[in-house]
């Protein structure tokens, strides 16, 4: 292992160890909504899906990620940036009566930025080997290098997702919205918690705030929101309630936004829509199971820590990096 | 042609050498009792193999949180893993060295099967050995021959709530067992077995064959390699009828083919029998002086008397019934009084040897004739096995019966001064003869058994409901302690420690005809199974129900 100049730096201390989840990013600001895409806008009220067909599959997609250890390299006295990161990206699949992770990958990269061309690694750990990959990226700023293992993450979520949607027949939701990492045309569901940017005018969100468990608003579109995408895909997206909010808490609780790229077609993401409207109150999670209960939907949580736990103890692997950097 | 790991060990809990935890594989299962091996390498290059029995069997979710995610996961909302993990109690390290390692995480656990079992069990290091039952898995369990004989132990103890076909019924199998099986039944050419039939008459049939024995349990029979039938060479003894003018069998469901057993008067003044007529534990020591004074003077009194007599001349008096040797009895007070016995104490003998006139005095004969006196003699030695019922007698005359076989049968195989041919005496309600607390000369005589049994060569099969009211010595010296069915708080006493905490609970479900085993060489009591009697308990089992039934008829006239 000669020539490795790369030594441990904790540059990523804060972030070593944290394991994300995916950071929902809604996109830009400036969007322009169309309501009117199902229904006029004066006719816009809840609307009540009817059941979907028996033994419909929902599969849920997620990925996590965690910095294992931030390195510096040194060469002639320029310091290049770089981290172990590792992550895992799974699939769980609810049927009536059983629900059944039928996925996970976990993979490890080594990062360096300022275009160093890291060497892959086997670093040994306990009874078995952890494959690094070498990763190079042009930057050398440590946000990005950061942001890096969240693309590398984001990407390998989109393959599954592409590959499912081929392979299965189901209603496919992933976490989070819907970005260029997921093929345009794939009928795919992207599951939306949060609410920081609004879409719909003071009056239209009314009708959100006003819907009942398993109903949704009309879909509405949104025009080239995908901040990756210079082309600008347009987005199908409807608001749905998937729980009742908690007593005290805002009635937005329990509301969630789900995404449709409009290429699927308006009929297709109906019909996902109202899959989704009916399905999901079923998978919301209880407020003492997980803190970002209700709208964390159950299956989701469990492969998150599945995922997690598949990643390795990081105190356990942070000590291998550590000892074979040592080593050199 | 290696067979599939059952599961591996755990690296969740620790694995230690005497215990360790195994992850059931998917499509594999262990269940309690079933017998596993895991090889594992030490640094010198050597495979140290480690064997055990199941013990514990546990399966839960994994990935789960709260006990209410069980319902989450059924309807198909959570996903979660199921596991299913064992736990070892570890019975054997090595076969010829013992290298006390763990097995380490991740090793493959195997079911052991054939030579690997035997060694598990110990049974590869039993040089004589016979069958004790089968394990549920319809393999035998074998016994140690060397811990039964004298050879190294002796004397087997058998606890059990009674109706649970338990504990006779295992004691004749045993018997049987070691009278049938090719193993041993040249060794047991010569033996004797006395069996007391204390409840019930099921003991009578021994010689009979039981022809609602079902093929089941024929085949268990045959995978242990015994033969199917009843006993051989079997003697039944009962009580004469009192109250009857001749002498004839007491037995309700059987007359054909028992004989009766009495004693003489002139027996019970020499050999000093008068003890045994006081021989409940609570009888105060000062009467058993007053009785040892009496003794005394009836054997004086019949020293020289021809053995072939059985009354009995006191003073210049023919006495020729019990009765009147308690009148001739009551009528020496100045001998209480020469040994200085106050008159409180003299009343109270007086008194208990009135009462046992009525009970016990139809045992006592001095109205035979000499060829009935030969005739009526409880000679056991030549027969295979003795079953002396003692089911229709008074409390009193059953321990007297007990007390003066066991002390003549002890006697007897001290003059011989041979550990060989062996001699089995199976007595159940033990706590009524070797009771924890007090003394009394039948717990003097079965302790005596129990201690010097095994050089005397006679081996006491001993049974009970509840060991914690048994003579603690008794159970000492028994090798091997069988539990069968035990009621909830008898199986938490330090009695049944052998059985380990999980078998002292599993003891209280356990079914009829099966038992937890327990011997020396195994550190851990065995699960097993012995069939239904091959021999008639009953009249209706028994080969020939319409002869018998006439013979029944015909006695009841």
């Amino acid at each position: 292992m000669r020539g490795i100049r790369i030594k441990p730096h904790p540059w990523a201390q804060p972030y070593e160890g944290v394991v994300a989840e995916e950071e929902e990013e809604e996109g830009p600001n400036k969007v322009f909504v169309d309501p009117q895409v199902e229904v006029p806008r004066e006719k816009w009220a809840p609307r009540s899906p009817q059941e979907p067909p028996d033994g419909l599959e929902a599969i849920f997609v997620d990925g996590v990620r965690r910095i294992d250890v931030g390195v510096a390299e040194d060469d002639g006295g320029t310091l290049y940036w770089g981290m172990f990161g590792s992550y895992g990206v799974g699939a769980v699949v609810c049927r009536q009566g059983q629900a059944q992770v039928i996925e996970e990958v976990v993979e490890r990269c080594l990062i360096m930025g300022g275009d160093r061309i890291p060497q892959q690694l086997d670093i040994p750990c306990g009874s078995g080997l952890l494959r690094y990959e070498g990763v190079s990226l042009s930057s050398n700023q440590p946000p990005e290098i950061r942001g890096h293992l969240q693309k590398l993450m984001l990407q390998r979520e989109g393959s599954l997702v592409s590959r499912l949607g081929k392979e299965e027949g189901g209603l496919i939701v992933i976490d989070g919205p819907l970005t260029s990492r997921v093929a345009k045309g794939v009928p795919v569901i992207g599951y939306v918690k949060t609410h920081h940017r609004s879409y719909l005018d003071e009056e239209l969100f009314k009708v959100a705030l006003r819907l009942s468990l398993g109903t949704r608003t009309p879909l509405f579109q949104i025009q080239g929101a995908d901040p990756g995408d210079k082309d600008g895909v347009d987005r199908l997206s409807c608001y749905v309630r998937v729980s009742e909010p908690v007593p005290g808490h805002h009635a937005i609780g329990g509301i969630v936004r789900l995404e449709m790229w409009q290429v699927v077609g308006r009929e297709v993401a109906a019909r996902l829509a109202d899959w989704a409207t009916t399905i999901l109150p079923r998978l919301a999670s209880a407020s003492h199971w997980d803190v970002r209960a209700p709208v964390n939907l159950y299956p989701v949580a469990a492969l998150e820590r599945e995922l997690r736990h598949r990643l390795g103890d990081h105190y356990w692997v942070r000590r291998a990096i550590l000892q074979f950097l040592q080593r050199g | 042609m290696q067979q599939q790991p059952v599961g591996l060990v755990l690296g969740t809990i620790d694995a230690e050498p005497l215990e360790f935890w195994v992850g059931v594989e998917k499509g594999q299962y262990l269940q309690l009792d079933d017998v596993v091996y895991v090889d594992t390498q030490i640094p010198t290059g050597e495979t140290v193999t480690i064997y055990g029995v199941v013990d514990k069997v546990c399966s839960r979710y994994e990935g789960t949180r709260f006990d209410s995610d069980v319902f989450l996961v059924t309807e198909g909302v959570l996903p979660a893993g199921v596991v299913t993990v064992a736990h070892v109690s570890v019975t054997r390290v090595g076969v010829d060295k013992e290298v006390f390692v763990p097995p380490m995480p991740g090793q493959p656990v195997y079911r052991a099967l054939g030579e690997k079992r035997d060694q598990a069990l110990f049974f590869d290091a039993m040089g004589r050995r016979f069958p004790a039952g089968l394990s549920r898995d319809g393999q035998v369990v074998w016994a140690d021959l060397d811990f039964l004989d004298g050879t190294k132990g002796a004397h087997v103890n058998i606890a059990g709530t009674s109706g649970v076909a338990t504990k006779t019924s295992y004691a004749c199998f045993l018997l049987y067992s070691l009278f049938h099986h090719p193993n041993t039944q040249d060794e047991m050419k010569g033996a004797t077995a006395v069996i007391f039939n204390v409840k019930g008459e099921d003991l009578l049939f021994l010689d009979l064959r039981n022809e609602r024995l079902t093929s089941e349990h024929s085949k268990m029979y045959e995978r242990m390699g015994l033969p199917v039938g009843p006993f051989s060479r079997v003697k039944i003894w009962a009580p004469p009828r009192p109250g009857w003018f001749g002498i004839l069998a007491d037995a309700d469901t059987r007359q054909e083919g028992v004989t009766p057993y009495c004693w003489t008067l002139r027996e019970f003044c020499q050999e000093r029998l008068l003890r045994f007529l006081f021989a409940e534990a609570e009888d105060e020591s000062f009467i058993s002086y007053a009785v040892q004074v009496a003794e005394r003077y009836l054997q004086r009194e019949t020293e020289s008397q021809p053995k072939d007599q059985a009354w009995v001349k006191l003073g210049d008096k023919r006495i020729t019934a019990f009765d009147e040797l308690v009148e001739h009895l009551s009528q020496q007070g100045q001998m209480f009084q020469d040994a200085r016995i106050s008159t409180a104490t003299r009343e109270a003998f007086y008194r208990r040897l009135w009462a046992s006139v009525e009970t016990v005095g139809h045992l006592i004969r001095g109205d035979l004739h000499p060829d009935e006196v030969e005739k009526y003699r409880m000679d056991v030695w030549d027969n295979k096995v003795n079953v002396i019922s003692i089911t229709k007698l008074h409390d009193r005359a059953k321990r007297f019966v007990v007390g003066v076989v066991l002390k003549q049968l002890l006697e007897e195989k001290d003059r011989r001064g041979q550990r060989l041919p062996l001699l089995f005496v199976v007595l159940d309600e033990l706590n009524k003869y070797a009771p924890r607390d007090g003394r009394s000369p039948i717990k003097e005589v079965v302790l005596d058994i129990a201690e010097r049994g095994r050089s005397l060569g006679i081996i006491l099969i001993g049974a009970q409901q509840t060991a914690s009211e048994v003579e603690r010595r008794v159970l000492a010296n028994s090798s091997f302690r069988v539990a069968g069915r035990l009621d909830v708080v008898e199986a938490e006493r330090s009695e049944y420690g052998f059985l380990l905490s999980v078998g002292q609970r599993r003891a209280t479900i356990l079914k009829p005809g099966t038992l937890f085993l327990f011997q020396p060489q195994i550190p851990l009591p065995i699960l097993a199974r012995f069939p239904m009697p091959a021999w008639a308990t009953r009249p209706e089992e028994a080969q020939r129900p319409s002869a018998y039934d006439r013979v029944r008829d015909e006695a009841q006239i």
